[in-house]
C-alpha cells in the first residue's frame, strides 16, 4: 500500500513518519483507556479463557461472540440513518448502480492494506493479535479489544465518518453489565482529541485545512501526558503486547490515511458512507455470525440489544453529531474537551489505593526461607502404654480353642462364625490347590493372574447367591471400598446410614460423591433426605437428570450389631429411584435359611438389590471378599474396580478354600439355624448385667457390650473394659474390643465388647462364657 | 513422527467406526450384546454416561482377548492357559476344554522363580495351612495377630536392614490405607506422575495436597519442593506441615529405575520425608535383592518409608512398610488396615518367610542368591537382545521390566495373539494404562527362564516383530529412549 500510495504523497518519508506517530498515539491512548480501567477496577482475568460461560462480561470479552453484534449494530446503523434520510435530516445519494463500485474501490483498497481490518469491524485485529501473542495473558483481552476499539473509532472518524458508527460499536451493554453509560462514552471519546495531535502533523490533515486553537492542541498533550503517567505505573505492562498493539496501530493509521486520499467523500456524503458501509458489509457479517454459530449463540440477545442500540444512538446522536462536527466549530470541541480533561485528571489523581508492590524473592530469602523451615516429624510419638500398640500374641490356629498370650482360651472374638477355619475339608482342598498353584498369583487378574480355580469361585459364588455374576477381590476392606468408587462419581450422592463401617467410609470417600447421613436404621430420616433431595431436583432438572442416588447400607452392622430394615428401603427405592448397596461381610452365610444374608432373612428378591458385597473372611473363613448382583452391574468392575483390576490376585489356595467352605454351606443348610439358636442362647443369657447393656439384635453372631453409664472420658471406659476383657482372659474366655480409629470414624461409635458366637461353641460354654462376663463385669463395675 | 501420526489415525479411524456400530445398535440394526438394565429399573437415572463405555464397548472389546487369560498351572516359567473361543466378537468366552500347554511366560511379576508348586517353600506353607488353616477372621488390633505375622515383621526388618517392619493382607491396600495415616490436611504429598494407582488413591484419601512431579525427573521435583517451602500452603500461606515424596523403585509400565540417590540429597536438601514402594524392586535388583536401596549402594535409612510387596518376587500375596521403631509403633496403632482389615494368611506369611529366607541365603544353600544373579543376567541378555533387532524399549538396562514399544492400537491386539498363536505368554497395555499414543507390550523376565527359553521367545518376537514391523528403532532414534533421565526435556510444570 506504501508503493500505491506513493505517487499521491509528498514524500515517502513523510508519510511512514505520520504513519509511526499515528501508531505511536493510538499506543498511548490504549495505555490511557487501560490505565482508567485499572484505576476503576475492571480489568479481570481474561474472562474469554473460559468459552462458553455466558456471563455478560464474558460475551464482549469473547472476540467470535463479537462478530453477532456487529450486525446487528450494523442492522441498527442502517435503519436509524435511513430513517434520518427519510425525514431529511440528513442527506446522502440514493442508491445507484455506481454506489456498489465506489464502495468497492474503497473497500478494495481497504483490504489491500489489511484484509481483516475491513471485515466485520475492526473485531476481526484483535483476535488475530493475540494469536500472535499467546503470551498475552497479563493484559486481559477484553481491556485490549475495548482499546482498540476507542482507538479504531477515532481513527476512523476523520477519515470515513465512521464515529457515530463506531460509537454505537462502542456502546455495548453486554460488554460491561455495571459500565455507566457516562463512563463508557468518555472512554469512548477520550482518545480523539490525542487523534488529532497526530493528525495536526499527518500530511492528510491538509486536506482539511483546518487550524486549531492553541488550548486544544495543549489540552491534547496533557492527555498524552496523563496517559503517559498512568502507562509507567502500570504494572501490568507487557511490552509484547504494546508492541503488537503498536503494529497494528501504524497499519491501521496508514491504512486510514490511504484511504481517506482516494475517497471522494463528497460524492457520497458523510452519512452516505457510512450508510452504504453498513449495508455492504452487514451481509458478510451476516454469514460469519452464522457460520460461527455465535448468531445463534447470541440470538436471543440480538433483539434487545437492537431495541437498545437504537435508543442509545437517538440519545446520543446529538452528542455524536457535535463531536463530528466539532472540528469546523472549534468551541463545542473544547468545551467538550475541557470536561474530559477535568474527568480524566481526576481519575488518574483520585486513585484511593495503591496497587500492591510486587515481591519477588530474591535467592538468598527464598534460601533462609528454606533453612528456617522445620517439618513436623513423619509420626507423632506413641506412648508406650497405648492400648493398641501391644497386640495380643496368638500362638497357633485362631479356631476354636485359641492360645492368646500363652493362655489357652474358648475364641469368643474371631468371625469364625461357621467354624470353617480348622475344617478339615478346607484344609484339604487348599492344599490340593496349593500342591497344583503354588501359593502366589504374581500378576494382577487381567496379566496371566487369572487362575480357572477364580473362574469356579466367582460362578460358585454367582450360584449360591442366585445372581447373573459375581466377582472376586483379593481383600475383604478392599471390596466395598473400590466397589462404591466405580458407579459414582463427583456430582452423584449417596445416601448412608450413620453406623456404616469404615470400608464404606472409605469407599464414600474415594468416590468424592455427595455423601447425605442418615440417622441409624431410621427409615423416616432417609426418606427427609430423599425428599429433600426431591425438592432440590425439581428446581433444577437437568441437573437431577444425570445425578445417580445410591442408598448405601450394612446387612448386619459392624459397629451396632443390628440388622437394616431392608423391605422399607427397597420400597424407598422405587419411590426415589435410588439403587440399593449392601454390605453382607456379616450377615453373608449367617442369616436366611440358606444362609444368603438379609435378602433371605426378609425373603425379598435379590434382585431388587442392585449390588451386594461381603467379605470372605468371616463366614467362610478364607480371605478376599466379593460382589454380586445382575451382569449390568457387576461386569462394570472388571475394568472400573481400582482393588481388583490394580491388585494382584487372590491366592488360588484360598480361593479353593472359599469353594470348598460355599460347598459345606451348601450341603448344612441346618448350621444357620444352629447359629441362630446359639446367638439367642447367650444373647438372653447376657441380658440384666448390671452396668453393661447388649447392643444388637439377638439373631446376630457378632454383638456389643457397652456400658450402660460411661464415666464420661472416653479413655477411662476403654481402660474399663479392658480390665474386664483380660479378667475374662484369665478366666479362659477370648474376647476383644471393637477397635477404632478414633479421629478417623464418622461418627465414633461407644466403646465396647465385641461378643461373637460361633456354631462350635457349645451349649455349656456359651452358658460359661455368660455367666464369667456377668461375673467378671460385677466385680469391676460395681 | 510418522508412527505418531498413523498412531492417531488409527484411533481415529476405530473411533469412527464405533460411533457408526453404536448407530446402528441404537436402532437395533447390530444385535447388542450388552447386558441390560432391569426393565424395572428403566427410568432411574442411568448407571453410566454413554460415553464412559465408548472405549470400552468399540475399541477394548475388539482386543478383549488379550486379557483375563485364564490359566490352571503354577505362573511359573512356563504355564498353561485354558483355551477361549468367542463366537460373538468378545462379548462373551467360551472354554473349548482344550489347555495350551507350556507357553512361555513373559507376563507375570515372577522375578525370583518362587512361583512353584514343589520345593521348601511349598512344604512349608502346606505345613502351616495344616496347622493354621487358611484364613485368621480377625484383624491385627483385635484377635488376628498370630505369632507367624510377629515372626515375619522381624525377618522382613532384618531383610531390609530397618528398625521394625509391619506386614499387611494386599499390596494395594498397604499404599491406600497407610498413606492416610501418615500424612493429611496441611501436609503436601509430591508423587510422581506415573506412580501406581494405589499411590494415588492413599494419597487422596489421606486429604493432603497433592503436587505432582515430571516422571524421574530431579529439575522438577526441585522445584516443586523449593516452591513448597517457599510460598507455603496456597491462600492461607502458611508452612507445610510436612512434605512426602512419593516414588516407586521400578515403575511397572515404563521399566524405569527410580533416581533414588539424586531424591535422596533433594530429601535431604529440603527436609522432605520419602515414600519408596518397592513393589517391582524388592528382591528384583540389587547383587543380593534388597531391592534399589542396594542397587545403588545406599543406605535404608535415608529412606524414611520402605514399602513394597509380597506378590511379586516372592510369589506370595500381601504388603509390608519397614523403618524406624516409631513410625512403626505408629502405624500399629493408626494403621486403617491394621484396626479394620483382615490380617495377613498363615499358609502365605511361610510362603513369604521361607522365599525370604531363601534370597538371604538362611537355609543354609546359595539358591536365592543364584535366583537374583540369574535375573540380573536373563534382564541384561533379553535387552541387549531385543534393542539389537532394532525394537525400541523403555526403562533402565537393569530393570527386569521390559516395555516394547507397539504405538499402534492395532498391532496390542494383533501382537498379543501372535505370541499366543507361537506359544508365548505377554502382557500387551493401551490406554488408559500408557499414554494414548505410546501402546506398549511388557515381557516380565525372571530367573526361572532359562537361556533356551529366552533364546526361543527372542526368536518369536523378532519373527513377529517382523510380520508387524514393529523394528521402529532408526538409530538415530536411539537417545531418546533415555527420555525419561534427560533433563533438558524438562519444562516448566504447571502447580
Amino acid at each position: 500500500m506504501m508503493a500505491t500510495g506513493a505517487e499521491l504523497l509528498p514524500s515517502g518519508a513523510a508519510r511512514l513518519l505520520s504513519a509511526l506517530l499515528y501508531g505511536a498515539c493510538s499506543l498511548l491512548l490504549v495505555l490511557l483507556n487501560k490505565a482508567l480501567l485499572t484505576a476503576y477496577g475492571l480489568l479481570r482475568p481474561p474472562a474469554s479463557l473460559l468459552p462458553n460461560c455466558a456471563s455478560p462480561s464474558v460475551l464482549g470479552a469473547n472476540p467470535h461472540l463479537a462478530d453477532s453484534f456487529d450486525f446487528d449494530l450494523m442492522a441498527a446503523t442502517i435503519m436509524i440513518l435511513f430513517v434520518a434520510k427519510l425525514n431529511k435530516i440528513i442527506h446522502f445519494p440514493d442508491f445507484d448502480k455506481r454506489i456498489p463500485a465506489k464502495k468497492s474501490t474503497v473497500m478494495h483498497r481497504k483490504k489491500s492494506v489489511a484484509f481483516s481490518d475491513t471485515l466485520p469491524g475492526d473485531y476481526t485485529y484483535p483476535p488475530l493479535t493475540l494469536q500472535l501473542s499467546p503470551g498475552l495473558s497479563p493484559l486481559p483481552q477484553w481491556a485490549l479489544t475495548r482499546s482498540y476499539e476507542c482507538g479504531q473509532a477515532c481513527r476512523c472518524s476523520p477519515c470515513s465518518g465512521n464515529l457515530p458508527f463506531h460509537l454505537l460499536y462502542s456502546w455495548r451493554p453486554s460488554y460491561l453489565g455495571e459500565f455507566h453509560f457516562s463512563f463508557l462514552f468518555i472512554l469512548s471519546v477520550s482518545p480523539t482529541p490525542a487523534l488529532f495531535l497526530s493528525r495536526e502533523f499527518l500530511p492528510s490533515s491538509q486536506l482539511f485545512r483546518k487550524q486549531h486553537s492553541l488550548d486544544i492542541v495543549a489540552s491534547v498533550f496533557a492527555i498524552v501526558l496523563g496517559a503517559v503517567v498512568a502507562a509507567g505505573s502500570d504494572l501490568a505492562f507487557n511490552l509484547e503486547g504494546y508492541i503488537f498493539v503498536f503494529l497494528n496501530d501504524i497499519f491501521t493509521a496508514a491504512n486510514g490515511v490511504y484511504t481517506k486520499q482516494k475517497m471522494d467523500p463528497k460524492e457520497l456524503g458523510k452519512y452516505g458512507v457510512l450508510f452504504y458501509n453498513a449495508c455492504f458489509m452487514i451481509i458478510p457479517t451476516f454469514i460469519i455470525s452464522v457460520s460461527t454459530g455465535d448468531f445463534q449463540q447470541a440470538g436471543s440477545r440480538t433483539f434487545s440489544v437492537c431495541v437498545l442500540t437504537q435508543v442509545s444512538a437517538d440519545v446520543r446522536y446529538s452528542s455524536v453529531q457535535s463531536l463530528q462536527l466539532s472540528p469546523h466549530h472549534g468551541r463545542g470541541w473544547s468545551h467538550q474537551e475541557g470536561i474530559l480533561i477535568l474527568w480524566i485528571i481526576r481519575l488518574l489523581f483520585s486513585k484511593t489505593y495503591k496497587l500492591q508492590e510486587r515481591s519477588d524473592l530474591t535467592i538468598k530469602e527464598k534460601e533462609e526461607l528454606i533453612e528456617e523451615w522445620q517439618p513436623e516429624p513423619l509420626v507423632p510419638p506413641i506412648s508406650k502404654d497405648h492400648p493398641a500398640l501391644n497386640y495380643n500374641i496368638v500362638s497357633g490356629p485362631p479356631s476354636h480353642k485359641i492360645v492368646v498370650n500363652g493362655k489357652e482360651c474358648i475364641n469368643f472374638a474371631s468371625f469364625n462364625f461357621l467354624g470353617l477355619l480348622d475344617n478339615p475339608r478346607v484344609k484339604a482342598a487348599a492344599l490340593a490347590s496349593l500342591k497344583k498353584y503354588g501359593v502366589g498369583t504374581c500378576g494382577p487378574r487381567g496379566f496371566y493372574g487369572t487362575f480357572d480355580v477364580h473362574l469356579d469361585l466367582e460362578e460358585h459364588l454367582a450360584k449360591f447367591m442366585k445372581t447373573e455374576e459375581a466377582i472376586i477381590y483379593s481383600y475383604g476392606f478392599s471390596t466395598i471400598a473400590s466397589a462404591i468408587p466405580a458407579y459414582s462419581k463427583r456430582g452423584d450422592i449417596i445416601f448412608v446410614d450413620r453406623a456404616a463401617c469404615f470400608a464404606i467410609q472409605k469407599g464414600l470417600q474415594a468416590s468424592r460423591s455427595d455423601i447425605k447421613l442418615f440417622n441409624h436404621n431410621d427409615v423416616a430420616d432417609l426418606e427427609r433426605l430423599l425428599k429433600e433431595q426431591e425438592i432440590e431436583d425439581q428446581k433444577n432438572p437437568r441437573k437431577a437428570r444425570v445425578t445417580r442416588r445410591f442408598i448405601v447400607v450394612e446387612g448386619l452392622y459392624m459397629n451396632t450389631g443390628s440388622i437394616c430394615p431392608l423391605p422399607e428401603l427397597v420400597k424407598l427405592k422405587y419411590k426415589y429411584k435410588a439403587r440399593i448397596f449392601l454390605e453382607e461381610s456379616l450377615s453373608f452365610g449367617v442369616l436366611g435359611e440358606h444362609g444368603r444374608g438379609v435378602t433371605e432373612h426378609y425373603g425379598i428378591s435379590i434382585d431388587d438389590i442392585d449390588l451386594i458385597s461381603a467379605s470372605m473372611e468371616n463366614s467362610l473363613a478364607s480371605i478376599g471378599g466379593f460382589c454380586c448382583g445382575r451382569s449390568f452391574v457387576i461386569d462394570h468392575q472388571r475394568l472400573s474396580g481400582q482393588g481388583y483390576c490394580f491388585s494382584a490376585s487372590l491366592p488360588p489356595l484360598l480361593a479353593a478354600a472359599a469353594i470348598e467352605a460355599l460347598n459345606i454351606m451348601e450341603e448344612n443348610p441346618d448350621i444357620f439355624a444352629e447359629l441362630k439358636k446359639k446367638c439367642q442362647q447367650i444373647h438372653k443369657a447376657l441380658q440384666g448385667i448390671s452396668g453393661l447393656k447388649v447392643v444388637g439384635e439377638s439373631f446376630s453372631p457378632a454383638f456389643h457390650l457397652q456400658l450402660e453409664d460411661s464415666t464420661g472420658s472416653r479413655e477411662t471406659d476403654v481402660k474399663l473394659l479392658q480390665a474386664i476383657i483380660n479378667e475374662c482372659m484369665n478366666k479362659s474366655i477370648a474376647l476383644t474390643q471393637a477397635r477404632y480409629l478414633e479421629k478417623e470414624e464418622k461418627c465414633l461409635p461407644a466403646p465396647s465388647i465385641r461378643v461373637v458366637v460361633t456354631v462350635e461353641q457349645s451349649k455349656e460354654e456359651l452358658e460359661r462364657a455368660a455367666s464369667t462376663i456377668k461375673e467378671v463385669a460385677q466385680t469391676i463395675l460395681l | 513422527m510418522l508412527v505418531a501420526v498413523l498412531t492417531y489415525v488409527g484411533y481415529g479411524v476405530l473411533t469412527l467406526f464405533g460411533y457408526l456400530r453404536d448407530f446402528l445398535r441404537h436402532w437395533r440394526i447390530e444385535k447388542c450384546h450388552h447386558a441390560t438394565e432391569r426393565e424395572e429399573q428403566k427410568d432411574f437415572v442411568s448407571l453410566y454416561q454413554d460415553f464412559e463405555n465408548f472405549y470400552t464397548r468399540n475399541l477394548y472389546m475388539r482386543i478383549r482377548d488379550n486379557w483375563n487369560r485364564p490359566i490352571c498351572s503354577v505362573p511359573g516359567a512356563k504355564v498353561d492357559i485354558m483355551e477361549r473361543q468367542s463366537h460373538d466378537y468378545n462379548w462373551s468366552f467360551k472354554y473349548t476344554g482344550n489347555i495350551i500347554k507350556g507357553v512361555i511366560n513373559m507376563g507375570s511379576y515372577n522375578y525370583l522363580g518362587f512361583a512353584r508348586n514343589t520345593g521348601a517353600c511349598q512344604e512349608a506353607a502346606a505345613k502351616v495351612l495344616e496347622e493354621y488353616g487358611a484364613g485368621v477372621c480377625s484383624t491385627r488390633q483385635e484377635i488376628g495377630n498370630l505369632d507367624k505375622h510377629e515372626e515375619l515383621e522381624k525377618l522382613v526388618a532384618r531383610f531390609l536392614g530397618v528398625e521394625a517392619a509391619m506386614t499387611y493382607g494386599m499390596g494395594f491396600a498397604t499404599n491406600s490405607m497407610n498413606i492416610p495415616a501418615l500424612v493429611g490436611k496441611g501436609c503436601l504429598i509430591l508423587s510422581d506422575e506415573l506412580n501406581h494407582a494405589s499411590l494415588v488413591l492413599g494419597s487422596r484419601l489421606s486429604g493432603a495436597t497433592i503436587r505432582i512431579f515430571k516422571h524421574n525427573n530431579m529439575q522438577s521435583l526441585e522445584k516443586l519442593l523449593k516452591d513448597a517451602i517457599v510460598y507455603g500452603q496456597p491462600r492461607t500461606r502458611r508452612p507445610w506441615k510436612k512434605i512426602l515424596i512419593l516414588v516407586e523403585g521400578i515403575y511397572s509400565m515404563e521399566g524405569s529405575i527410580v533416581r533414588l540417590p539424586e531424591v535422596i540429597a533433594l530429601k535431604k536438601k529440603y527436609k522432605a520425608y520419602l515414600y519408596l514402594d518397592e513393589a517391582h524392586s524388592i528382591g528384583a535388583l540389587g547383587p543380593t535383592g534388597r531391592g534399589v536401596v542396594e542397587y545403588f549402594g545406599l543406605d535404608p535409612e535415608d529412606v524414611d518409608v520402605m514399602m513394597g510387596t509380597f506378590t511379586k518376587s516372592f510369589s506370595a500375596a500381601g504388603g509390608y512398610i519397614g523403618g524406624k521403631k516409631e513410625l512403626i509403633d505408629y502405624l500399629r496403632t493408626h494403621s486403617h488396615s491394621a484396626v479394620y482389615a483382615t490380617s495377613l494368611s498363615p499358609p502365605v506369611v511361610e510362603q513369604i518367610i521361607t522365599s525370604m529366607k531363601c534370597i538371604m541365603g538362611q537355609d543354609g544353600t546359595s539358591f536365592g542368591k543364584e535366583c537374583v544373579q540369574q535375573l540380573a543376567e536373563n534382564t541384561r541378555y533379553f535387552r541387549r537382545r531385543l534393542k539389537e533387532m532394532g525394537f525400541i524399549i523403555y526403562g533402565n538396562e537393569d530393570s527386569p521390566v521390559v516395555p516394547l514399544m507397539l504405538y499402534m492400537p492395532a498391532k496390542i491386539g494383533a501382537f498379543g495373539r501372535e505370541m499366543l498363536k507361537r506359544n508365548m505368554g505377554v502382557v500387551v497395555v493401551g490406554f488408559p494404562a500408557t499414554p494414548i499414543i505410546e501402546s506398549r507390550a511388557r515381557f516380565c523376565l525372571s530367573a526361572a527362564h532359562t537361556k533356551e527359553m529366552l533364546d526361543t521367545a527372542l526368536k518369536e518376537i523378532d519373527e513377529v516383530g517382523d510380520l508387524l514391523q514393529l523394528k521402529y528403532s532408526r538409530h538415530r532414534l536411539v537417545p531418546l529412549l533415555d527420555r525419561p533421565f534427560d533433563e533438558t526435556t524438562y519444562e516448566e510444570t504447571e502447580d
